[in-house]
């Protein structure tokens, strides 16, 4: 009952704040995936899309069951670097490691235990096409021109739109890569003198957006090696390659994925095949549904319902 | 609902000139911000406005005396601070002035300075 009474009040407030604010894309609200989270398997989807880095951001698996915290240190400490950025030379850039370079730890529980990981990731490619460069650069100088007024006669509704119109251009790179790796320990007493190394690993997304589409594709490698842990996993040596279709419009994006996996220590070979679906129910919250097989023999439908609140688009400023 | 518009307080400086030397201004936005700038003389007329680089105000004895005002308004387009970061630079006699404050969120803050040229 008392959950339920948070839900309603959170959702009154989070509704009343979303009204007063401009339309926000789906993908605006949704928060990154921690690689806390990913390396546990407790994403709907298996196939994440290469983030964008951010300054500090909170995300929650659930309101019962745990959330992470994932930092990015370039962006919330000061440097000579960060205060002769360039936004044009931001954009153009290709490659690479501090700017995009962040840290998570996250915590979940389940019936069995309570779990911490430790995470990190870079993004070390993002590649604009000479297409996208040229509209970003022409959208960039249309909100530079409207800047260029006394402050009086700048048409901020104008500008809201123009600033609207370039996120949506510069947020969809061609190409972009990230690498991330995360350490999981788990603990069946909750403490952390009982915490155990349980899981680690590493992997590789890549994603390709074609131009004047709604689509995507991810392709993944993935190492994972599991210990022994009661109750929790078994010794295995994980390898997985993956790929996600996925296609966004309005309120919703859909996507399906495909992995297999290769188990070196027990020499067996395992797939999962998953659709998922994102219904945004305003600028803060959406609907994320997931149906399919997942990588085990016994006990591996996938089958869930749930809503995600995204706080990523008030995400934690540091002043 | 339009995006909000924070005016910061207004700064003075003096910069000193080479009468002998063209004066030019360049004005940088840090941060990965999106700024544009509107520089006006003691009479609110209109002088350059723009994204402005080596722009030449006029020769360092003309100026002498001299007030320009000038209007960088920045946009936060940073999804990760709000941290503006402005430098006015002149190059006759090298100085650099940096303003520091913060948008609103996805907003705009107008950074405001009056410099007066001396010898």
């Amino acid at each position: 009952m008392k959950h339920i009474f948070i839900l309603i009040l959170l959702c009154f407030l989070i509704g009343k704040q979303a009204n007063a604010q401009g339309e926000v894309k789906l993908s605006d609200i949704k928060t990154p995936v921690s690689p806390g989270f990913v390396i546990a398997d407790v994403t709907p989807s298996s196939i994440e899309k290469p983030s964008t880095p951010k300054g500090v951001v909170a995300s929650l698996l659930s309101i019962k069951n745990g959330g992470s915290l994932e930092v990015s240190p370039y962006w919330i400490i000061k440097s000579k670097s960060r205060e002769s950025l360039l936004y044009d030379t931001f954009i153009k850039r290709k490659f690479f490691f501090a700017k995009t370079l962040s840290f998570s730890i996250s915590t979940f529980k389940s019936d069995t235990g309570s779990y911490l990981s430790v995470g990190a990731r870079f993004r070390p490619i993002s590649i604009f096409s000479n297409g996208q460069i040229a509209q970003i650069t022409a959208k960039q100088g249309e909100i530079v021109a409207e800047l260029s007024q006394l402050p009086a006669n700048i048409n901020l509704q104008k500008l809201e739109r123009l600033t609207q119109e370039l996120d949506d251009l510069d947020k969809q790179p061609l190409l972009s890569a990230e690498i991330a790796g995360a350490l999981l320990g788990y603990s069946t007493n909750k403490s952390y003198e009982g915490l155990k190394t349980s899981r680690m690993g590493f992997w590789a997304n890549i994603c390709f957006i074609p131009p004047k589409t709604n689509l995507e594709v991810i392709l993944l490698a993935r190492y994972l090696k599991n210990r022994e842990t009661a109750n929790f996993t078994k010794e295995a040596n994980l390898f997985d390659f993956g790929t996600s279709i996925g296609f966004e419009k309005d309120k919703f994006s859909f996507h399906t994925e495909f992995v297999y996996r290769k188990d070196n220590f027990l020499q067996k070979d395992y797939h999962r095949i998953a659709a998922v679906l994102n219904y945004k129910l305003n600028d803060q919250i959406y609907f994320v549904g997931s149906i399919g097989k997942n990588f085990t023999n016994v006990n591996n439908i996938i089958a869930l319902l749930g809503i995600n609140f995204g706080l990523s688009k008030d995400q934690l400023k540091l002043q | 609902m339009p995006i909000e518009l924070k005016i910061s307080q207004q700064s003075n400086q003096t910069q000193r000139v080479n009468p002998e030397n063209d004066v030019f201004l360049s004005i940088a936005i840090g941060n990965a911000q999106i700024g544009g700038s509107y520089v006006e003389d003691s009479e609110g007329n209109l002088i350059v406005k723009g994204a402005i680089t080596n722009f030449n105000l006029g020769r360092g004895s003309a100026l002498v005396g001299q007030r320009i005002k000038i209007f960088t308004n920045v946009l936060d387009k940073n999804p990760n601070n709000n941290d503006v970061i402005v430098f006015h630079r002149f190059s006759n006699i090298k100085q650099s002035y940096k303003y520091e404050d913060t948008a609103p969120e996805k907003g705009v803050v107008s950074i405001q300075v009056e410099y007066l040229f001396t010898l």
